[in-house]
């Protein structure tokens, strides 16, 4: 393989399919024979939501949707149940629905300090797994600082909105390409995967670039 | 949905889309976990 395979990811903290895409994600990189360069792009599902909700995911969905809240706990399980089939062990229960800009916000200062993919299984395992609230800035920054970043740096940049405007890019880059959900992968800029598909699927877009990128520069596959 | 992309895969793999995630409801109860790719019902 000549050069790495790049995958771009348009997903959100607060968004399960992508937790789960990206263990289905993994295991497609993990049987495909070459290198897979992977970055993170800014996508807010619920960015009206507020800081500090108060609520039960189940509330805040039942009334998100004007569903029974006995309905949206009902989905929860079920999430959950599909979730574990991933070997993620989601707990709604604990879950503290968050506002996730300055989730973002950490992800590009994780990006620029080569720990992105780090900070990106850490967070979504905090908001998924463990409870954790996501919302504040001295979280996010201790989160950080688990995975190798520097706590103080990430709190300046946080508390200064330095990376908001790449958080911003990164949205509008998504309606310019017409990404209505995530998670959404691009291949090479190429070919794009839209949703948690199988680990198949992944690897077949991985293959086919990869297969292209050879034929285009000539060199023997 | 796809811009400028050649998509591939299935076209009603589950996605979280405005706060909503699509749940695979007939998935789950059809097949082990983990095994959805439809798109039915939802969930944030």
């Amino acid at each position: 393989m000549s050069h790495p395979v790049k995958v771009d990811v348009w997903s959100d903290i607060a968004c399960p399919w992508c937790f789960v895409g990206k263990r289905r994600f993994e295991q497609a990189v993990a049987r495909f024979d070459g290198e897979v360069e992977v970055e993170y792009h800014s996508f807010e599902l619920s960015p009206e939501t507020p800081v500090d909700y108060a609520g039960t995911e189940a509330q805040f969905l039942a009334q998100h949707k004007g569903l029974p809240t006995q309905q949206a706990e009902q989905m929860l399980a079920q999430m959950t149940e599909l979730a574990a089939g991933e070997g993620l062990a989601y707990d709604f229960g604990s879950l503290q629905h968050a506002n996730t800009v300055l989730a973002h916000q950490a992800l590009h200062h994780a990006k620029a300090h080569g720990k992105q993919v780090e900070l990106k299984e850490r967070l979504l395992a905090a908001y998924f797994e463990q409870g954790l609230n996501l919302n504040h800035a001295e979280v996010l920054a201790d989160l950080a600082a688990e995975v190798g970043l520097d706590r103080d740096a990430v709190l300046t940049d946080l508390e200064s909105g330095a990376h908001l405007p790449a958080v911003r890019a990164d949205q509008e880059q998504a309606i310019e390409y017409g990404i209505g959900g995530v998670p959404f992968y691009v291949f090479d800029g190429r070919l794009a995967v839209s949703g948690a598909q199988s680990p198949d699927v992944f690897v077949t877009a991985l293959e086919r670039v990869a297969r292209e990128a050879v034929t285009e520069s000539g060199q023997p596959a | 949905m796809s811009g400028p992309f050649e998509m591939v895969g299935e076209v009603d793999a589950p996605v979280c889309v405005d706060g909503v995630c699509a749940l695979p409801t007939d998935a789950v109860e059809a097949a082990p976990a983990g095994a959805g790719t439809a798109s039915d019902g939802q969930h944030t």
